[in-house]
Protein backbone atom coordinates (compact mmCIF):
# COMPACT_ATOMS: atom_id res chain seq x y z
CA UNK A 1 0.00 0.00 0.00
CA UNK A 2 2.80 2.33 0.84
CA UNK A 3 4.38 1.51 -1.84
CA UNK A 4 1.83 2.24 -4.59
CA UNK A 5 1.34 5.72 -2.41
CA UNK A 6 5.04 6.42 -3.01
CA UNK A 7 4.69 5.63 -6.94
CA UNK A 8 1.81 7.83 -7.21
CA UNK A 9 3.38 10.79 -5.50
CA UNK A 10 6.52 10.60 -7.44
CA UNK A 11 4.47 10.37 -10.80
CA UNK A 12 2.33 13.42 -9.36
CA UNK A 13 5.57 15.67 -8.82
CA UNK A 14 7.20 14.59 -12.11
CA UNK A 15 3.66 15.59 -13.84
CA UNK A 16 3.40 18.90 -11.76
CA UNK A 17 7.36 19.26 -12.91
CA UNK A 18 6.87 18.54 -16.57
CA UNK A 19 4.14 20.38 -16.59
CA UNK A 20 5.81 23.30 -14.55
CA UNK A 21 8.47 23.23 -17.12
CA UNK A 22 5.89 22.81 -20.44
CA UNK A 23 4.22 26.19 -19.41
CA UNK A 24 7.37 27.88 -18.89
CA UNK A 25 9.08 26.12 -21.93
CA UNK A 26 11.62 28.93 -23.44
CA UNK A 27 10.93 30.18 -27.43
CA UNK A 28 13.16 27.83 -29.58
CA UNK A 29 16.57 28.67 -29.17
CA UNK A 30 16.93 29.95 -33.03
CA UNK A 31 20.95 30.43 -32.47
CA UNK A 32 21.26 26.74 -31.68
CA UNK A 33 18.72 25.32 -33.94
CA UNK A 34 20.39 23.75 -37.49
CA UNK A 35 18.32 25.42 -40.13
CA UNK A 36 15.76 23.84 -42.52
CA UNK A 37 16.82 25.66 -45.37
CA UNK A 38 19.44 28.09 -46.62
CA UNK A 39 19.76 30.14 -49.40
CA UNK A 40 19.95 33.05 -51.15
CA UNK A 41 17.48 36.22 -50.28
CA UNK A 42 17.17 36.16 -54.27
CA UNK A 43 16.43 32.83 -54.03
CA UNK A 44 13.49 32.76 -51.26
CA UNK A 45 11.31 35.66 -52.48
CA UNK A 46 11.86 34.15 -56.23
CA UNK A 47 10.44 31.07 -55.01
CA UNK A 48 7.12 32.84 -53.25
CA UNK A 49 6.61 34.90 -56.22
CA UNK A 50 6.67 32.04 -58.38
CA UNK A 51 4.39 29.80 -56.17
CA UNK A 52 3.49 30.86 -52.89
CA UNK A 53 1.27 27.70 -51.59
CA UNK A 54 4.35 25.74 -52.10
CA UNK A 55 6.80 27.87 -50.79
CA UNK A 56 4.79 28.22 -47.91
CA UNK A 57 4.72 24.03 -47.67
CA UNK A 58 8.33 24.68 -47.95
CA UNK A 59 9.30 27.16 -45.62
CA UNK A 60 6.34 28.42 -43.62
CA UNK A 61 7.22 27.38 -39.84
CA UNK A 62 10.71 26.23 -40.48
CA UNK A 63 14.28 28.04 -39.12
CA UNK A 64 16.15 29.39 -42.23
CA UNK A 65 19.01 30.83 -43.25
CA UNK A 66 19.42 33.82 -45.51
CA UNK A 67 22.13 35.43 -47.01
CA UNK A 68 21.91 38.72 -48.98
CA UNK A 69 23.09 42.12 -49.73
CA UNK A 70 21.25 44.67 -46.75
CA UNK A 71 19.45 47.57 -48.18
CA UNK A 72 18.06 48.66 -44.78
CA UNK A 73 18.59 48.54 -41.13
CA UNK A 74 16.64 50.16 -38.90
CA UNK A 75 16.61 49.52 -35.01
CA UNK A 76 13.36 49.52 -32.29
CA UNK A 77 13.03 51.37 -29.23
CA UNK A 78 12.58 47.69 -26.86
CA UNK A 79 16.86 46.51 -28.37
CA UNK A 80 15.32 44.57 -31.12
CA UNK A 81 16.24 45.22 -35.29
CA UNK A 82 15.40 44.69 -38.54
CA UNK A 83 17.35 44.34 -41.69
CA UNK A 84 16.22 44.11 -45.70
CA UNK A 85 17.66 42.19 -47.98
CA UNK A 86 17.99 42.78 -51.51
CA UNK A 87 15.87 40.83 -53.96
CA UNK A 88 15.20 40.48 -57.64
CA UNK A 89 12.34 42.61 -57.41
CA UNK A 90 12.48 46.48 -56.76
CA UNK A 91 9.52 45.78 -54.48
CA UNK A 92 9.91 42.78 -52.44
CA UNK A 93 12.73 42.20 -49.94
CA UNK A 94 13.16 39.73 -47.08
CA UNK A 95 12.81 41.09 -43.87
CA UNK A 96 14.76 39.56 -41.05
CA UNK A 97 13.03 41.41 -37.78
CA UNK A 98 16.17 40.15 -34.85
CA UNK A 99 16.43 39.34 -31.12
CA UNK A 100 17.83 41.87 -28.84
CA UNK A 101 20.71 39.85 -28.48
CA UNK A 102 21.99 40.60 -31.92
CA UNK A 103 21.36 45.09 -31.39
CA UNK A 104 25.17 45.21 -31.18
CA UNK A 105 26.02 43.89 -34.76
CA UNK A 106 23.18 45.21 -36.38
CA UNK A 107 24.24 48.74 -35.26
CA UNK A 108 27.36 48.27 -36.94
CA UNK A 109 25.69 46.81 -40.71
CA UNK A 110 24.69 49.74 -43.54
CA UNK A 111 23.22 49.37 -46.63
CA UNK A 112 25.08 47.32 -49.35
CA UNK A 113 26.74 45.04 -46.91
CA UNK A 114 26.64 41.31 -46.79
CA UNK A 115 24.91 39.11 -44.42
CA UNK A 116 23.51 36.24 -43.14
CA UNK A 117 20.50 35.60 -40.90
CA UNK A 118 18.83 32.63 -39.05
CA UNK A 119 15.19 32.85 -38.26
CA UNK A 120 11.64 31.42 -38.39
CA UNK A 121 10.14 32.30 -41.44
CA UNK A 122 6.39 33.37 -41.02
CA UNK A 123 5.36 33.81 -44.79
CA UNK A 124 5.15 36.58 -47.57
CA UNK A 125 3.14 39.85 -47.73
CA UNK A 126 4.45 42.37 -49.29
CA UNK A 127 7.98 41.22 -48.24
CA UNK A 128 9.28 37.45 -47.29
CA UNK A 129 9.36 37.96 -43.06
CA UNK A 130 12.09 36.38 -40.59
CA UNK A 131 11.02 36.02 -37.15
CA UNK A 132 13.62 36.01 -34.07
CA UNK A 133 16.55 35.97 -36.37
CA UNK A 134 20.10 35.72 -35.22
CA UNK A 135 22.93 36.77 -37.72
CA UNK A 136 24.73 34.07 -38.76
CA UNK A 137 28.03 35.09 -40.43
CA UNK A 138 29.11 37.27 -37.13
CA UNK A 139 33.29 37.88 -36.90
CA UNK B 1 -6.97 87.07 -78.11
CA UNK B 2 -9.36 84.46 -78.70
CA UNK B 3 -7.23 81.64 -79.13
CA UNK B 4 -5.78 82.93 -75.75
CA UNK B 5 -8.22 83.21 -74.07
CA UNK B 6 -9.05 79.39 -74.96
CA UNK B 7 -5.50 77.93 -74.00
CA UNK B 8 -5.45 80.26 -70.79
CA UNK B 9 -8.85 78.92 -70.02
CA UNK B 10 -7.93 75.04 -70.62
CA UNK B 11 -4.55 75.84 -68.18
CA UNK B 12 -6.81 76.91 -65.98
CA UNK B 13 -8.82 73.85 -66.06
CA UNK B 14 -6.06 71.38 -65.88
CA UNK B 15 -4.24 72.76 -63.34
CA UNK B 16 -7.37 73.19 -61.40
CA UNK B 17 -8.10 69.47 -61.91
CA UNK B 18 -4.37 68.64 -61.00
CA UNK B 19 -4.65 70.14 -57.94
CA UNK B 20 -8.41 68.41 -57.09
CA UNK B 21 -6.13 64.92 -57.98
CA UNK B 22 -2.93 66.21 -56.36
CA UNK B 23 -4.93 65.77 -52.55
CA UNK B 24 -5.52 62.03 -53.21
CA UNK B 25 -2.60 60.26 -51.78
CA UNK B 26 -1.80 56.82 -51.31
CA UNK B 27 -0.43 55.70 -47.49
CA UNK B 28 1.34 52.56 -46.70
CA UNK B 29 3.39 50.58 -43.76
CA UNK B 30 4.94 47.77 -43.64
CA UNK B 31 5.57 47.58 -39.75
CA UNK B 32 2.15 48.24 -38.45
CA UNK B 33 1.07 46.62 -34.88
CA UNK B 34 -1.43 44.38 -34.19
CA UNK B 35 -2.17 43.00 -30.98
CA UNK B 36 -5.16 40.87 -29.11
CA UNK B 37 -6.18 40.58 -25.54
CA UNK B 38 -8.01 37.52 -24.20
CA UNK B 39 -9.48 37.81 -20.75
CA UNK B 40 -10.52 34.83 -19.20
CA UNK B 41 -11.50 33.55 -15.85
CA UNK B 42 -8.41 31.59 -15.53
CA UNK B 43 -5.73 33.58 -17.86
CA UNK B 44 -4.65 36.62 -19.43
CA UNK B 45 -3.60 35.81 -23.08
CA UNK B 46 -1.97 38.76 -24.92
CA UNK B 47 -0.23 39.06 -28.25
CA UNK B 48 1.22 41.48 -30.93
CA UNK B 49 2.36 41.64 -34.14
CA UNK B 50 4.63 44.37 -35.34
CA UNK B 51 4.81 43.26 -38.79
CA UNK B 52 1.55 44.32 -40.43
CA UNK B 53 0.80 45.40 -44.07
CA UNK B 54 -1.41 48.39 -44.39
CA UNK B 55 -2.73 50.67 -47.50
CA UNK B 56 -4.36 53.55 -47.50
CA UNK B 57 -6.43 55.66 -50.09
CA UNK B 58 -7.14 58.54 -48.80
CA UNK B 59 -9.25 59.66 -51.74
CA UNK B 60 -11.79 56.97 -51.89
CA UNK B 61 -11.20 55.78 -48.13
CA UNK B 62 -10.33 52.16 -49.28
CA UNK B 63 -8.27 50.51 -46.78
CA UNK B 64 -6.58 47.29 -46.22
CA UNK B 65 -4.35 45.30 -44.13
CA UNK B 66 -2.75 42.08 -44.36
CA UNK B 67 -0.79 39.69 -41.15
CA UNK B 68 0.89 36.83 -40.94
CA UNK B 69 -0.28 34.73 -38.21
CA UNK B 70 2.88 33.33 -37.33
CA UNK B 71 4.61 36.79 -36.77
CA UNK B 72 2.42 36.74 -33.52
CA UNK B 73 4.26 36.93 -30.56
CA UNK B 74 3.36 35.54 -27.01
CA UNK B 75 5.54 35.12 -23.99
CA UNK B 76 4.77 31.93 -23.50
CA UNK B 77 6.35 29.57 -26.00
CA UNK B 78 3.94 27.04 -25.03
CA UNK B 79 1.08 29.91 -26.09
CA UNK B 80 2.51 30.52 -29.08
CA UNK B 81 2.87 27.12 -30.21
CA UNK B 82 -1.21 26.14 -29.03
CA UNK B 83 -2.24 29.84 -31.00
CA UNK B 84 -0.60 28.76 -34.12
CA UNK B 85 -1.29 24.93 -34.50
CA UNK B 86 -4.70 24.33 -32.68
CA UNK B 87 -6.53 27.55 -33.22
CA UNK B 88 -5.43 29.72 -36.08
CA UNK B 89 -4.07 26.83 -38.34
CA UNK B 90 -1.44 28.54 -39.43
CA UNK B 91 0.25 26.37 -41.42
CA UNK B 92 -3.50 25.82 -43.36
CA UNK B 93 -4.35 29.32 -43.02
CA UNK B 94 -0.95 31.42 -42.72
CA UNK B 95 -2.36 35.39 -43.13
CA UNK B 96 -5.43 37.38 -41.95
CA UNK B 97 -6.82 39.96 -44.03
CA UNK B 98 -8.76 43.08 -43.96
CA UNK B 99 -10.18 45.00 -46.95
CA UNK B 100 -12.74 47.39 -46.41
CA UNK B 101 -13.08 51.53 -46.86
CA UNK B 102 -13.44 54.23 -44.39
CA UNK B 103 -17.03 54.90 -44.79
CA UNK B 104 -16.79 59.15 -44.36
CA UNK B 105 -13.75 59.57 -45.57
CA UNK B 106 -15.03 62.81 -47.55
CA UNK B 107 -15.42 64.29 -44.03
CA UNK B 108 -11.54 63.50 -43.18
CA UNK B 109 -9.12 65.68 -44.46
CA UNK B 110 -5.51 63.81 -43.91
CA UNK B 111 -3.46 67.04 -45.37
CA UNK B 112 -4.01 69.04 -42.36
CA UNK B 113 -3.28 68.09 -38.33
CA UNK B 114 -6.12 66.63 -36.30
CA UNK B 115 -7.81 63.97 -35.10
CA UNK B 116 -10.18 62.30 -36.97
CA UNK B 117 -13.03 59.85 -36.16
CA UNK B 118 -13.16 57.15 -38.76
CA UNK B 119 -16.25 54.77 -39.42
CA UNK B 120 -14.54 51.59 -40.99
CA UNK B 121 -16.38 48.65 -42.62
CA UNK B 122 -15.28 46.05 -45.04
CA UNK B 123 -14.43 42.11 -44.79
CA UNK B 124 -12.05 40.66 -42.53
CA UNK B 125 -10.50 37.07 -42.76
CA UNK B 126 -9.42 35.15 -39.93
CA UNK B 127 -8.33 31.20 -40.19
CA UNK B 128 -10.23 31.16 -43.96
CA UNK B 129 -13.71 32.53 -42.63
CA UNK B 130 -14.80 36.23 -43.81
CA UNK B 131 -17.19 38.03 -42.52
CA UNK B 132 -18.67 41.81 -42.63
CA UNK B 133 -17.41 43.84 -39.77
CA UNK B 134 -18.11 47.82 -38.83
CA UNK B 135 -15.74 49.93 -36.89
CA UNK B 136 -14.76 53.11 -35.25
CA UNK B 137 -10.87 53.88 -35.49
CA UNK B 138 -9.32 57.16 -35.61
CA UNK B 139 -6.57 58.76 -37.84
CA UNK B 140 -4.49 61.11 -36.07
CA UNK B 141 -2.44 63.42 -38.04
CA UNK B 142 0.33 65.74 -36.58
CA UNK B 143 3.00 67.73 -38.56
CA UNK B 144 1.72 65.84 -41.46
CA UNK B 145 2.53 62.08 -40.63
CA UNK B 146 -0.84 60.19 -40.59
CA UNK B 147 -1.43 57.24 -37.85
CA UNK B 148 -4.54 55.30 -37.16
CA UNK B 149 -5.66 53.21 -34.30
CA UNK B 150 -8.67 51.47 -33.51
CA UNK B 151 -9.76 48.91 -30.88
CA UNK B 152 -12.59 46.36 -31.83
CA UNK B 153 -14.11 43.26 -30.25
CA UNK B 154 -13.99 39.81 -32.54
CA UNK B 155 -15.75 36.21 -31.14
CA UNK B 156 -13.97 33.88 -32.05
CA UNK B 157 -16.72 30.80 -32.93
CA UNK B 158 -17.13 33.56 -35.63
CA UNK B 159 -14.60 31.99 -37.27
CA UNK B 160 -14.44 28.96 -36.65
CA UNK B 161 -11.84 28.90 -34.35
CA UNK B 162 -12.35 25.86 -31.87
CA UNK B 163 -11.84 26.16 -28.36
CA UNK B 164 -11.48 22.72 -26.36
CA UNK B 165 -13.83 22.85 -23.61
CA UNK B 166 -10.61 21.74 -21.65
CA UNK B 167 -8.95 25.15 -21.97
CA UNK B 168 -12.80 27.24 -22.36
CA UNK B 169 -11.85 28.76 -19.29
CA UNK B 170 -8.57 29.58 -20.10
CA UNK B 171 -9.55 31.77 -23.35
CA UNK B 172 -11.87 34.15 -23.58
CA UNK B 173 -14.40 33.64 -26.15
CA UNK B 174 -14.31 37.08 -27.18
CA UNK B 175 -11.04 38.78 -28.10
CA UNK B 176 -10.38 42.63 -28.26
CA UNK B 177 -8.07 43.84 -30.96
CA UNK B 178 -5.92 46.92 -31.09
CA UNK B 179 -4.62 48.24 -34.14
CA UNK B 180 -1.57 51.01 -34.34
CA UNK B 181 -0.45 52.04 -37.37
CA UNK B 182 1.68 54.61 -37.72
CA UNK B 183 1.27 55.53 -42.39
CA UNK B 184 4.12 56.83 -44.61
CA UNK B 185 3.45 58.21 -47.97
CA UNK B 186 3.67 55.94 -50.86
CA UNK B 187 5.84 57.26 -53.31
CA UNK B 188 4.58 56.24 -57.01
Amino acid sequence: MKKILLAGLVLAVAGIGIGYYMWNKPHQNIAKTKPAHTLAATSLVDAYQADEAAANDKFLGQVIEVSGEVTKVSMNADGTSQVMLKSNDLLASVTGNLQESEASYVESLKAGDQVTIKGECTGMLMDVILERCVISNKE
Amino acid sequence: MKKVSKIFLGLVVAIALCSVSAEAQKYFTRDGVISFHSDAPLEKIEAINKSVTSVLDSESGAMEFAVLIKSFHFEKALMEEHFNENYMESGKYPKATFKGKVKNMSDIDLSVDGEYSAQVSGDLTIHGVTKAVETIGTFKVANGAVSAMSKFEVAVADYEIKIPKVVKDNIAEIVEISVAIDFKLLEQ
